[in-house]
């Protein structure tokens, strides 16, 4: 065994009992899906059901097939699909790439680690630009046993930046996703966990959570609320304000929500605007507070 | 295989201004809203910051746009 420095230099090890191709797969390329093993879950642990919706951080979840249903487990990481082994109709977890004019022409591979509990799985890469169907760049084969898939395909030239590029993950059954993978080249590198403290600020470019209490002694009809975040988002995040969330008296009393709460600046660097209004109002010393159920979402749709 | 597109929704007061504006995606009960737009991306995705070219209400607390005769305009 050779060192260097007091490091193992594995370079030389790994060639002498391996060939290129080997060798190359043994080294890992940079992961280019967020929350690749699905441990980040801004939105919560409970099961999902409602196709279409953003369920662990970056994965939409998805129900197809005439009057199917189906659900995701964040806590097991089970996906789950209503009617069983019949063509047309599974469940699926998708993430979509940001950017995706950056890979215009690159040849990528995306590879996912899962068990199925029952019936046939595979993963596959949807394309579309605004307003044209969706096309598949390419699928596995759906099948039972196998416990990895791994796909090579190649991006359009032509693509643009507006493009919808996913990454799928489909089920017939049901099945327990461990984690996926996406990278530059025609081949599956080594998976290596994210860190979670790394992964939650990839997320929040995309979705956070906010909870806070922010007071001003100047205050009418309206009045603007500066919040800043901890990462800078993607683009003016779509608000949606927790259950309670409104105007309180500094010096106490119950909380207002009949003031109008909106975004009302675009975004710049991690700073949001909020402006709370009501006609009429006429009070001073008032607090915005937002309930910990308060979302921004800049996710890609 | 083909996608729905996003349909865009508004919120307005008895002076027909416009008090609210979001995207089927974050609207769970749709009494109340008129829908005005459908379409693909981030403008009509995330409609309330980036549908229209000024925020809701100015800086006065008064609405800058209205919506008459299935036209949204600014005031």
């Amino acid at each position: 065994m050779a060192y260097l420095n007091g490091r193992r230099i594995i370079t030389n090890v790994m060639t002498a009992y391996l060939n290129e191709s080997e060798v190359l797969a043994k080294m890992s390329n940079p992961n280019l899906l967020i929350n690749s093993d699905f441990e980040i879950k801004q939105r919560g642990s409970q099961t999902f059901t409602t196709s279409g919706k953003y369920t662990a951080d970056r994965w939409v979840f998805g129900i197809n097939g005439s009057g199917n249903t189906g659900s995701y487990d964040p806590e097991t990481k089970v996906l789950t699909c209503g009617t069983k082994d019949q063509d047309g109709y599974y469940s699926y977890l998708c993430q979509f790439i940001e950017n995706p004019q950056k890979y215009a022409g690159k040849t990528l591979t995306f590879s996912c680690n899962a068990l199925s509990q029952e019936y046939a799985w595979l993963i596959q890469v949807w394309y579309n630009e605004p307003n044209e169907s969706v096309v598949s760049l390419g699928a596995t084969a759906y099948t039972t046993v196998d416990t990895e898939k791994t796909l090579t395909f190649t991006i359009p030239s032509t693509i643009t930046a507006n493009a919808r590029l996913r990454f799928l993950i489909q089920t017939r059954g049901t099945l327990k996703v461990n984690w996926a993978k996406l990278e530059i080249g025609d081949l599956a590198t080594t998976y290596n966990p994210p860190l979670i403290a790394e992964e939650l600020v990839k997320c929040q470019r995309y979705f956070q959570v906010i909870q806070t209490q922010l007071a001003r002694n100047i205050f009418t009809v309206n009045a603007l609320f500066y919040i800043y975040l901890p990462v800078t988002m993607r683009i003016n995040p779509t608000a949606t304000f927790g259950s309670g969330s409104g105007i309180q008296l500094i010096t106490g009393g119950s909380i207002d929500t009949s003031y109008s709460l909106n975004i009302v600046t675009p975004l710049k660097d991690n700073c949001i605007t909020i402006r709370a209004t009501k006609d009429g109002a006429t009070y001073t010393d008032l607090a915005l507070n937002l309930q910990g159920n308060t979302t921004l979402d800049a996710e890609i749709y | 295989m083909d996608d729905q597109k996003i349909k865009v929704y508004i919120k307005v007061n008895d002076q027909n201004e416009i008090i609210d504006i979001n995207s089927d995606i974050f609207i769970n009960d749709f009494s109340g809203w008129i829908e005005v737009d459908e379409g693909f991306g981030d403008k009509y995705a995330h409609a309330q910051g980036l549908y229209l070219d000024e925020p809701l209400i100015d800086d006065n607390g008064g609405y800058n746009y209205v919506f008459e005769r299935n036209e949204i305009t600014k005031k």
